[in-house]
């Protein structure tokens, strides 16, 4: 187990260490310059502020002096945002994003599972119909829309939530809700097929023998054996909940890294491009090692399997 | 709506079988048999949802093919004097007008026929990329397949989103970088899928045989397995157009997408959105074409897994 976790940890940062690389020359390979955006400056202002910011050192320089700065938990400065440097501006922001995204998260997998099991218990049914439905509507209706519509007919035509104005939970509940629309769709269509499979093994055919309750069978046997395998899902619904918040908070304009990050590309932002890639990058890995460790301690066959693969 | 057809029979659905029955349908000898897509097809013919989406889909595809040689109106001409009509009050202009007196109906048709265009090129380059890679890499295996999977965790490291933009800042803004942005993000989970079929495949007898016969590694990858994924790459497809079809309205709605003369459902709905709280149909008539699409892709989706996988099949 050990061997294992440091075996992923090393590959982990090599691939920050890549996609960093690959991010920087990215980046490099733009036309134009981030300062004719705002400003028009004079040929010695440009050089001055280029200077500034390192840019009229050759490309291989400014390279090393980026790698350097990223070890030490440098990212550089913004551009846009008055100079602050891109790491405690990713740092002020983290807090609205997590928060919506694991609001989100909690109301999406409860409902999810709830859904899920409600189709599989009365499969075949109306209940079963509609929770599907859902689900399939949960997949495939843009998100973004969902939270135009939401805004719209609950913000601002009933006025029950704040349209935006970032300010205590109740600014956080409707781009909750827009984002839980996906993770409860996937949580329910995946705990669904679980639970049926699970229905028909023997044990619990043997639960039912013993004359245990539909209740009983459910939460102590049924359930705990669907949602074990649920955990798979885990790096897919990071995903789901990262691309999800970009739009939902530039919609809902929440303080987030989402709306920092589009932002950030529609001005050639660079620095915060490339620091919130990094930290995507290792948000991702993190969540998609975390639960690989999770699920082996769960489930030792799980780990051994996977050592066997690669 | 995933269907699970399980295998297993409880004991109370265990009943004597019907020999009229038993003889016309479930006699191996009298019945034609039938090839492995033949049998997917038979399926897929009564899954109701996915039929009903595949006529649907068809239909849109018949209406964009159409809306090349013929539209209501011109999608591009102005007329400030007729802006923002309201659906179905004035005869010429069915579903109403934009800000700038642009038919509503047009501009869907036109609208609808790039971003499905968008969507196919991408998902054809997102084939073109992940098919080869996933069976060199599962047809390979050894020290070529965990090179390759490497690469693919690196790029799937990073967000779909995150990738996409970065793509995009750096490549020319249009139509083209949006479908290779959108390509080169996909193609990976598509490469897993044949590289997982591939392995699976690699084991079978038929295989073993054609080595047996002395056909070259080249020719059992190309004439053996390749057939084999395609129910994979077909489910995976429906699945990978709809998320384009998202990609792009998503791109296009915040304003990094297909650009302003042009339309795309996404940036009809960038407009739409403007001025909804004064002409809600200038919103509700793309969410509609876009969510119905993706609606209908999905289940279409479904219904193919279900007619491709043999573990589902009853």
């Amino acid at each position: 187990m050990k061997k294992y976790i440091l075996k992923r940890l090393l590959m982990m940062v090599l691939t920050l260490f890549i996609v960093a690389t690959l991010t920087f020359f990215l980046m490099k390979m733009i036309p134009g310059s981030p300062l004719g955006n705002t400003m028009k400056l004079t040929k010695a202002q440009q050089l001055a502020v280029e200077k500034q910011y390192g840019l009229n050192k050759p490309v291989w320089q400014q390279y090393l002096a980026y790698m350097g700065g990223v070890l030490h938990g440098n990212f550089g400065m913004s551009y846009q945002y008055n100079s602050t440097s891109v790491a405690s501006l990713i740092g002020h922001r983290v807090g609205p994003s997590v928060l919506i995204s694991f609001q989100a998260l909690v109301l999406g997998v409860v409902v999810g599972i709830v859904l899920g099991c409600v189709g599989a218990l009365n499969k075949g049914t109306w209940a079963d119909a509609a929770s599907s439905t859902l689900a399939v509507i949960g997949i495939s209706f843009p998100s973004f829309i969902l939270a135009i519509l939401l805004q719209y007919y609950l913000g601002f035509k009933l006025g029950w939530f704040p349209v935006a104005n970032w300010n205590g939970f109740p600014s956080t509940i409707l781009p909750t809700v827009a984002l839980s629309a996906v993770p409860m769709a996937q949580v329910s269509r995946f705990v669904r097929t679980e639970m049926v499979e699970v229905l028909n093994s023997d044990y619990i055919l043997l639960a039912k023998a013993k004359g245990l309750s539909v209740a009983q069978v459910v939460f102590h046997h049924a359930l705990k054996n669907s949602i074990i395998p649920a955990l798979t899902l885990i790096g897919p619904l990071a995903v789901t909940l990262i691309t999800g918040s970009m739009v939902v908070e530039n919609i809902f304009s929440v303080p987030g890294i989402g709306e920092l990050f589009i932002n950030s590309v529609l001005s050639n932002d660079y620095p915060v491009i490339m620091g919130l890639t990094m930290f995507y990058c290792l948000l991702l890995c993190g969540i998609l090692l975390l639960t690989d460790v999770v699920y082996g301690l769960v489930d030792p066959r799980i780990l051994s399997k996977e050592k066997g693969e690669h | 709506m995933t269907k699970q057809n399980t295998n297993q029979a409880t004991a109370d659905q265990f009943q004597f079988a019907d020999p009229s029955k038993l003889n016309s349908q479930h006699d191996g000898v009298a019945q034609k048999s039938l090839s492995f897509h033949e049998k997917a097809w038979h399926q897929l013919k009564h899954d109701h949802a996915a039929m009903v989406s595949l006529v649907f889909l068809l239909l849109v595809a018949l209406f964009s093919v159409v809306s090349l040689f013929w539209m209501p109106h011109n999608p591009n001409a102005q007329n400030v004097d007729l802006s923002n009509l309201k659906p179905f009050t004035n005869g010429s202009y069915i579903l109403g007008t934009d800000g700038l007196g642009r038919d509503m109906l047009s501009r869907l048709l036109y609208g609808t026929r790039i971003s499905l265009m968008i969507a196919l090129f991408a998902t054809l380059v997102d084939i073109l990329i992940g098919v080869p890679y996933g069976l060199v890499s599962g047809w390979c295996g050894g020290r070529v397949d965990n090179v390759m999977q490497r690469i693919i965790e690196i790029i799937s490291s990073v967000p779909e989103l995150v990738l996409i933009m970065l793509l995009l800042i750096v490549l020319k803004p249009g139509m083209v970088s949006i479908i290779i942005a959108i390509a080169l993000s996909s193609w990976v989970l598509m490469a897993r899928l044949v590289r997982a079929s591939a392995m699976q495949i690699k084991s079978a007898d038929f295989v073993l045989a054609a080595q047996a016969m002395g056909e070259s590694p080249f020719q059992i990858a190309l004439h053996h397995i390749l057939p084999n994924t395609m129910g994979v790459v077909i489910t995976r497809t429906m699945f990978t157009i709809p998320a384009a079809i998202f990609l792009e309205a998503l791109l296009s709605f915040i304003g990094i997408g297909v650009k302003a003369p042009n339309a795309s459902l996404g940036t009809l709905l960038n407009a739409g959105e403007k001025g909804f709280q004064f002409y809600q149909y200038q919103l509700w008539e793309p969410v509609l074409v876009l969510s119905l699409m993706m609606i209908a892709f999905n289940l279409l989706g479904d219904g193919l897994r279900d007619a491709f996988d043999p573990n589902t099949r009853g």
